[in-house]
C-alpha cells in the first residue's frame, strides 16, 4: 500500500481543520510500520482515511490511497465495501465496543467469512474454530460460543483479531491494538501479530503512542504531529539518530525501566490547536530549538539520510540536529 | 533519604465483595494484606487490572470499609474512628484519580472545585483567604490564576490533572494516593505531570501511595514497590532491588511483558505469561500464581507462601528465584 499526499479536512462552523496534511507514506508487503504520535495528531485520522469511514464533516480533499496498483479513493463505495475487511482489515482500541454484545462471538466472524467468501456456512464455521486456534485462544469450540461479556479483555481482543485475519487481508491496520490490555496479555498479543506477518506476510500498520510498542514491532516508522509527518526513518535510524526535535522529545519525556533517569525531561506547552495552527511549523511554540523561519516559513520534509525524511528547518541546515 | 517514620500501616486487611446474583459467593477483592507506609517516601502498588491495588488504595484511606483487619495512620485505628475523628484524619489523605475528565464536576469552575474541601473543614474565615489559598494552589500546579471562573471542560487532559492535583493539595495533607495518575495522559504530558508530583514531594514532604499498572512509570516515581496478583501481595520492597532482581515468579514475567523503548533489545527468546488471570471468586488454593507458575511444585498448591524476607524486599513465593 502506498499512500500518496493524503490530505482529510473537517469543514466546521469554526473554520476548516486537515487532521492528516499531505501526508504520504508506505507500506511494503510482509512490513510493519507504525505511526506514532500523541492523541489529536492525525494517526486515527490516517487510518480511517484509508478505510475511507471518515465522518462528515470530514472529507478526504486530495492524494491518493494506492493498493496493488488501484487507486481506492476512485472505488466505488459498493466495491469499498468488498475491500474492508476482506483486503483491508481493522483492529480497533477498544475489543469491548468493536464487537456486538448480542451475537456469539464465533458466529460474528463467521459472518466476516461469509460475507466476504463464497463457502458454505459449515467451512466458514471450521474456519473461525481454525483462526480462534491460531490466535491462541483456548478451547475454540466451546468459545464459538461464548457472547463477548464471557471473555476477558485479552481473549476479546484476540477474537477482534482473528475477525481479521480470517479474510487473510493483504494489509492489517492496528489502532492501539494493546492500549486497554495488561502488559502480559499485550506481549502476547504483540508476539501474536508478528507471527501471523511471519507466517501470511501480512502487512501490519500499528498506531500507537507507546515507543515500547514502536520500538519493538516497527520495521519502519513515522512520526505525527498536527496533522503532518514530521520524521520518518527506518525503527534503528530513529532510534539511533533521532533528528526531529519533537521525536527527541518524546523518546526524552517517557520513564524508562533500562535506563532509570533523575529527572524527566518534559515537552513544555501543549499540543496547539488544529484551527490555529502557527504559520511556519507546528512545533514551533513549543521548539527549544525554534528560529525565526520556524515561525514564518513551513518546513518540507526532507531526506536527512537514506529512507531517513525530517521536517524541520534546524536539521537541515548542516545537520546540527542529526545524531544529536 | 532515610524514610523511618511508619505512616500508615495495615494488618491483616480483608476485602469481600458479594458477588451479584450469585447468593453466598464473594469476590476476594483484597485478601490478609499486611503493609506499612513510611514518611515522606513513595511506595508503588503494581499488578494488572482486577489485582485489589484499586480496592486496597480505598481500603487504606478509610473509603472502604475492610472485611477484616485495621488501618492505621499515624497510630490511629481509622476504621475505629468516627464523626469528627474521622473528618480531622481525612484532612491529612487526599486522593488523585486516573481520570480527571470524570473526577471533576463538569458543573463547577476551577476556584469552585478546589476551593470545595477547603470550604468542607472550614479552613478559612473570609472568602477572601479562601481565594488567596485556591490562587497560591493554582500557581503551584501551573494554571494561571486568569483560569479561575473557567470550567473542567475548558482545559485539556493534562490541566485537568493538575487542577485534581491542587485540590488534594488543598488541606496540606500527608497522604496522597495517586491512582494511575497519569495513565490518561499523552507521553508528553505525562513527564510533566510526573515532574510536577517529585517537586510538590520534595517541598512538602509527602507521602504518595502511587497505583499504577505502568511499570516504567513506578520505576521511574517510587521508593519501594508492592507487587499485587489476585489481591496479595507477592512481592515488596525497595524498587531498585526488585526491579534489577525480581524474586517473585510474577514480578519477573509482569517486568519481562514490557515493551522496551529500545529496537536493539528485540528479546524474541523472552517467555510470557501464559493463560488466563483466574476468578478471583475461586482462586486457587496455596499459592495463587501457581496455575500459571512454570515452576509450581505440589508443596504450592498446599501451602499458601508467607511473605518472608529475602535479600532486602519481602517475597511469597515457596521457590523463589535465584534461591532454590
Amino acid at each position: 500500500m502506498k499512500i500518496e499526499r493524503l490530505t482529510t479536512q473537517f469543514h466546521t462552523a469554526k473554520g476548516v481543520t486537515s487532521p492528516v496534511n499531505d501526508v504520504s507514506l508506505e507500506i511494503p508487503r510482509g512490513a510493519i510500520v507504525g505511526l506514532v504520535g500523541e492523541s489529536g495528531c492525525g494517526k486515527s485520522m490516517t487510518a480511517m482515511s484509508v478505510l475511507q469511514l471518515v465522518r462528515k464533516p470530514g472529507k478526504i480533499t486530495a492524494g491518493r490511497i494506492l493498493l496493488g496498483g488501484r487507486d481506492l479513493l476512485q472505488a466505488s463505495p459498493r466495491e469499498m465495501r468488498q475491500i474492508r475487511g476482506n483486503e483491508i482489515s481493522m483492529i480497533f482500541q477498544e475489543p469491548m465496543t468493536a464487537l456486538n454484545p448480542v451475537y456469539p462471538v464465533g458466529r460474528q466472524v463467521r459472518e466476516a467469512i461469509l460475507l466476504h467468501q463464497k463457502v458454505s456456512r459449515r467451512e466458514a464455521e471450521d474456519r473461525v474454530v481454525e483462526i480462534f486456534r491460531e490466535c491462541g485462544i483456548p478451547e475454540p469450540e466451546k468459545r464459538y460460543h461464548d457472547y463477548p461479556h464471557q471473555l476477558s479483555g485479552g481473549l476479546r481482543q484476540r477474537v477482534i483479531i482473528a475477525m481479521a485475519m480470517v479474510c487473510r487481508p493483504d494489509l492489517l491496520i492496528a489502532d492501539e491494538p494493546t492500549t486497554a490490555l495488561d502488559v502480559t496479555i499485550e506481549a502476547q498479543i504483540l508476539r501474536l501479530m508478528k507471527r501471523l506477518r511471519e507466517e501470511q506476510g501480512t502487512s501490519i500498520l500499528i498506531i500507537t503512542h507507546n515507543m515500547g510498542v514502536m520500538a519493538q514491532m516497527c520495521d519502519y516508522v513515522y512520526v505525527m504531529y498536527a496533522g503532518k509527518v514530521m520524521e520518518q526513518a527506518e525503527t534503528f535510524e530513529l532510534f539511533e539518530r533521532t533528528a526531529h526535535p519533537y521525536t527527541q522529545g518524546l523518546l526524552r519525556s517517557i520513564p524508562r525501566m533500562d535506563r532509570p533517569a533523575e529527572r524527566l525531561y518534559s515537552i513544555r506547552g501543549v499540543v496547539p490547536n488544529l484551527l490555529h495552527l502557527p504559520e511556519g511549523c507546528s512545533f514551533c511554540a513549543r521548539c527549544e530549538r525554534a528560529a525565526e523561519a520556524c515561525r514564518t516559513v513551513p518546513p518540507e520534509l526532507i531526506e536527512v539520510a537514506p529512507g531517513h525524511k525530517v521536517r524541520c528547518h534546524r536539521c537541515q541546515e548542516g545537520g546540527d540536529g542529526h545524531g544529536a | 533519604m532515610a524514610h523511618d517514620t511508619v505512616l500508615v500501616e495495615a494488618r491483616g486487611l480483608n476485602k469481600d465483595f458479594p458477588v451479584a446474583g450469585h447468593k453466598g459467593q464473594v469476590l476476594h477483592a483484597v485478601s490478609d494484606v499486611d503493609l506499612i507506609i513510611y514518611e515522606g517516601e513513595t511506595l508503588a502498588l503494581v499488578g494488572e487490572s482486577g489485582c485489589g491495588k484499586s480496592t486496597l488504595g480505598r481500603l487504606l484511606l478509610g473509603l472502604l470499609p475492610a472485611t477484616s483487619g485495621t488501618v492505621f495512620f499515624d497510630g490511629k485505628d481509622i476504621s475505629a474512628a468516627k464523626g469528627e475523628d474521622l473528618r480531622a484524619l481525612r484532612r491529612h489523605m487526599q486522593v488523585i484519580f486516573q481520570d480527571p475528565y470524570a473526577s471533576l464536576n463538569p458543573r463547577m469552575n476551577v476556584e469552585r472545585i478546589i476551593s470545595e474541601p477547603l470550604v468542607t473543614h472550614h479552613v478559612y474565615k473570609t472568602g477572601l483567604e479562601t481565594r488567596q489559598r485556591v490562587l497560591e494552589l493554582m500557581g503551584e500546579v501551573g494554571i494561571p490564576a486568569e483560569f479561575l471562573r473557567r470550567y473542567p471542560h475548558q482545559f485539556s487532559g493534562g490541566q485537568r490533572q493538575r487542577i485534581g492535583i491542587a485540590r488534594a493539595l488543598a488541606l496540606r495533607p500527608r497522604l496522597i494516593v495517586c491512582d494511575e495518575p497519569v495513565s490518561a495522559l499523552d507521553v508528553s504530558i505525562q513527564s510533566q505531570v510526573l515532574n510536577l508530583l517529585e517537586d510538590l514531594q520534595a517541598q512538602y514532604g509527602l507521602t504518595y501511595l502511587f497505583i499504577s499498572h505502568d511499570l516504567s512509570v513506578v520505576r521511574h516515581i517510587s521508593d519501594r514497590v508492592a507487587v499485587m496478583f489476585l489481591g496479595m501481595i507477592c512481592e515488596i520492597g525497595d524498587t531498585e532491588a526488585i526491579y534489577s532482581r525480581p524474586m517473585h515468579p510474577y514480578t519477573r514475567f509482569l517486568l519481562d511483558s514490557v515493551p522496551l523503548p529500545d529496537p536493539t533489545r528485540r528479546d524474541e527468546e523472552k517467555q510470557l505469561l501464559t493463560g488466563e488471570i483466574p476468578s478471583p471468586v475461586n482462586p486457587p488454593s496455596g499459592c495463587r500464581f501457581r496455575t500459571r507458575c512454570p515452576y509450581a511444585t505440589e508443596q504450592c498448591a498446599k501451602e499458601v507462601p508467607e511473605l518472608r524476607e529475602a535479600e532486602g524486599r519481602l517475597v511469597a513465593c515457596h521457590r523463589p528465584l535465584g534461591q532454590s
